[in-house]
């Protein structure tokens, strides 16, 4: 390693340097873009009703109206869902890493509550809206 | 490899590796040294790799994408095909070493992954002068993202409201990937000298 003490010192401040007008372009074309979709996209309405799925079928319907707990069996066991003040939650899930419980509340229309272990997901007010047909690819 | 075997010189078996390597003919040296520096940079991206999935992140669905600073470096030093080669590589081991080898979330890594060395390899050719490693970078975390999106709105959620996400995730992959695309920039700095000398990454 000692050789090579004449190789040219990189480091971030040179990678810097380095940036071409493109890169520049590219960076501010895309933050833009994407501030635009965050604010056309805006904050969704309240949603009225948590629709719940096992491995893509359709296991519960809840009214967000009413406060309940429900438990579903996925692949992994027992996900316990909660709904309270308008809003559903995960609070229990037989998966690793819970990423489901720390998605926290889905109160808006089209928030997802997803676990991918187990297969469940919790979708408040989703396919009937039809909110996101404009995206097509 | 194969095709060099006629070629090269009876080497004794019980030598040193080093000394092995110097008996060689020039091509073949330069191949094995390619080869090593490409193993030794998959095993960089998936230290990388497993060092970010065990870290603690504030949104669980915010990542940095630490391990696509090897793939750029690759992607920039040898040509897509290694840039894939290392892909898949990382993201295969990466399965085995954190867990969830052919499970869905495994799906979901192999898409993006792919999604994002697509998206670099177009930005390589379509504007080879106009981007640097940073763009690069960008179109590349970009592109993972997409992919990942895709991929679960296609096989998990079916629906097509997880695209509702996309403008979140594009402003967070443009801003780690302006990170990688530095830390890869760096890393393509120092490694390109050394790997001209004819030695490999490390020695």
């Amino acid at each position: 390693m000692s050789a090579d003490s004449r190789a040219p010192r990189g480091g971030i401040r040179s990678a810097l340097a380095a940036t071409t007008w493109g890169d520049r372009v590219l960076v501010a074309l895309l933050l833009a873009a994407s501030l635009a979709g965050v604010a056309l996209a805006g904050p969704s309405p309240r949603a009225t009703t948590a629709t719940v799925r096992v491995g893509g079928r359709e296991a519960a319907r809840l009214a967000l109206a009413t406060d309940r707990t429900l438990a579903v069996r996925g692949p992994l066991g027992e996900t316990e869902i909660v709904v309270e003040g308008g809003a559903a939650r995960v609070v229990a899930s037989p998966c690793r890493r819970k990423v489901c419980v720390r998605m926290g509340r889905a109160a808006r229309r089209g928030d997802l509550l997803v676990c991918v272990p187990n297969r469940v997901v919790v979708e408040v007010d989703g396919s009937e809206t039809g909110a996101l047909d404009a995206i097509l690819r | 490899m194969r095709s060099s075997a006629s070629a090269r010189p009876a080497v004794d078996a019980s030598a040193a590796p080093a000394a092995a390597a110097a008996a060689l003919p020039a091509p073949a040296r330069a191949r094995l040294s390619r080869l090593a520096d490409l193993a030794l940079l998959v095993a960089a991206s998936l230290v990388l790799f497993v060092f970010e999935s065990l870290a603690p992140s504030p949104l669980p669905w915010l990542r940095l994408g630490l391990a696509n600073v090897v793939t750029v470096a690759v992607l920039f030093s040898d040509g897509v095909a290694a840039a894939l080669l290392v892909t898949l590589a990382r993201v295969l081991l990466g399965s085995l070493l954190v867990g969830g080898f052919l499970s869905p979330a495994f799906l979901l890594s192999i898409s993006g992954g792919l999604a994002g060395l697509l998206a670099m390899a177009a930005a390589r050719r379509l504007a080879p002068r106009a981007l640097s490693a940073v763009g690069v970078s960008v179109a590349g975390s970009v592109g993972h993202n997409v992919g990942q999106l895709l991929a679960l709105s296609l096989v998990f959620v079916r629906t097509a409201d997880a695209l509702r996400l996309l403008p979140y995730l594009v402003l967070s992959a443009t801003l780690t990937g302006c990170l990688t695309g530095l830390l890869a920039a760096a890393l393509i700095a120092y490694l390109a000298p050394r790997r001209r000398l004819g030695h490999g990454a490390v020695t």
